[in-house]
């Protein structure tokens, strides 16, 4: 069985999570609630189907929220990891003259690599725009408009 | 067909977020015939704007507003204490926040001593596809929907944007004519994370800003608004004939006599608004009944002060909606409600400010939108 701590130094899921805190520090519910756009082809027709009206779309579309683009980027994901978690094994097998704070803290800073391309994935098209910061009177435009988190809400 | 690829959906909202913010088109009177004139400049293949609004009442939330602001104030002016046991000035003064804080109460006050209406602007807009205009094929352009007719709506704290969607879920919105009615996150979040509100809080007396007839000089330029069949003596009869200007019932045209004898015909409980808007706000059963204006009077003269100041009675504690539709260089105007009865009340409201026109029913997806 894996040591926690190997987990924490070979893979990305804690680099992500303190990502994710310091983007979203300011909303850090956002994964509960996240906002963005669902605008395959998929989900024309679906709203067509609901809306009891028969139109014809075309085959292909603009396909944001493809799941074919999420299982890519977690693919890749784990490429860039398991290849910096290799690529760190043989390079500390080398450098034996490494004080051990450095053996440990090497591998977990590198695994920040596959962890914030994984987050600016999961940013752009899950969670949403990061929040703005307090009290500013002039806000970022244009911007996803906060329309989008209310849509079906009661359905 | 519907092409996804040219088609967007927008809401209209206040650019920065200011809750308090009560943005106006000046001139006044003018801002749907300018909107018009743009759609027509623009001319899309398929325009669909919604202005939905319906009495409510914050007063709660917006105090609770002020008293967070006013709070705020009061920590910025308190000085703190250094290192060495002397005051200073906290640097929370030098900021923008600070500055705005009173002239953001005044508008708290303004909003609480006024019938408060939320209004959702929201629509959908369909490119002309890229073979009608250049012989190519291609996605809509990734630009955001501009439309300076909004963007023209301010006051000295914000005003309005357009924010663009690609999300085919908010045509169900549009259709079902549904818009965010609880917006207390927003609220809560104001000082904190802001985002904007979804729907803007509006005085009764600012929603003549946004929902109104085309009326003013600007008429005779809005080709869109004349019927299919036009012809120019029916024109000189109905249309350019009619005026409002000196009073409401000035004028001989038809539309004026009309417009006395609807006057007269509607009884004063119309006049009024439905109820207090600190009764309960009424809900819909999922049905929205609609009515589409057969024809859309030219009216070259502004409403007088009285006439346009009755146009805060529009709102009730049904949701209502004026909407306008832009098809292939036509515009038609239609007023929904959330109840039946209602919207008779709305539209006797409206033939008693404007005189008498004909509406005809009209079905919840338009027709027009589906060809």
């Amino acid at each position: 069985m894996l040591e926690p701590v190997l987990i924490v130094m070979y893979s990305p899921f804690l680099q992500f999570f303190i990502i994710y805190l310091a983007a979203y520090r300011h909303e850090v519910g956002r994964f509960l609630r996240p906002f963005h756009e669902h605008a395959s082809i998929d989900d024309w027709r679906k709203v067509m189907k609901a809306l009891g009206v028969e139109a014809i779309l075309p085959e292909k579309g603009p396909e944001y929220g493809s799941d074919k683009r999420l299982i890519l980027s977690l693919g890749i994901t784990v490429i860039l990891s398991v290849t910096i978690t290799l690529t760190m094994v043989l390079a500390l097998q080398k450098a034996l003259q490494l004080p051990p704070l450095f053996r440990v803290a090497l591998p977990i800073l590198f695994q920040f690599i596959p962890a914030s391309y994984l987050f600016a994935f999961i940013s752009k098209w899950y969670f949403g725009p990061l929040p703005n910061q307090p009290r500013r009177m002039l806000l970022r435009y244009p911007r996803l408009g906060s329309r989008i988190r209310h849509l079906m809400e009661d359905d | 067909m519907i092409d996804p690829s040219h088609t967007l959906f927008f809401n209209v909202a206040l650019k920065y977020g200011h809750l308090m913010s009560r943005p106006r088109y000046e001139p006044e009177q003018e801002f749907i015939g300018n909107l018009i004139h743009e759609l027509e400049q623009r001319d899309p293949d398929f325009a669909w704007i919604q202005f939905i609004f319906q009495q409510v009442d914050y007063s709660r939330q917006l105090m609770m507003l002020k008293n967070e602001l006013l709070s705020y104030k009061k920590f910025a002016e308190t000085p703190e204490v250094n290192g060495n046991g002397e005051p200073m000035k906290r640097k929370e003064l030098d900021s923008e926040w600070y500055r705005t804080v009173e002239l953001r109460c005044k508008k708290i006050d303004e909003l609480m001593s006024s019938h408060q209406v939320l209004l959702g602007i929201q629509g959908m807009w369909v490119e002309k596809s890229e073979e009608a205009v250049h012989g190519i094929s291609g996605p809509l352009r990734s630009v955001p929907i501009e439309l300076s007719t909004f963007q023209s709506c301010r006051d000295e704290l914000d005003s309005l944007a357009v924010f663009t969607y690609r999300d085919p879920r908010v045509l169900l919105e549009l259709v079902r004519r549904r818009f965010v009615t609880d917006i207390s996150w927003y609220f809560r979040k104001y000082s904190g994370s802001r985002m904007e509100s979804p729907s803007l809080i509006i005085a009764a007396e600012d929603l003549g800003s946004y929902v109104h007839l085309p009326v003013g000089n600007i008429t005779e330029h809005l080709s869109s608004l004349l019927p299919p069949s036009f012809d120019e003596e029916e024109h000189n009869k109905e249309f350019t004939t009619f005026g409002v200007g000196s009073g409401l019932n000035s004028g001989d045209s038809p539309y004026a006599i009309r417009r006395k004898e609807d006057r007269s015909s509607i009884s004063d409980l119309l006049l009024l608004p439905v109820a207090e808007p600190q009764a309960e706000i009424k809900t819909s059963k999922g049905n929205f009944y609609l009515s589409r204006m057969k024809t859309i009077p030219q009216i070259h003269q502004k409403l007088d002060a009285e006439a346009f100041s009755r146009l805060k009675h529009l709102p009730s504690l049904y949701t209502r909606s004026f909407e306008l539709l832009y098809n292939k260089g036509r515009t038609s105007l239609l007023i929904g409600s959330a109840d039946d009865r209602d919207l008779e009340a709305y539209k006797g409201l409206f033939i008693s400010i404007y005189g008498g026109f004909e509406f005809v029913e009209e079905s919840a997806v338009p027709s027009s939108m589906m060809r």
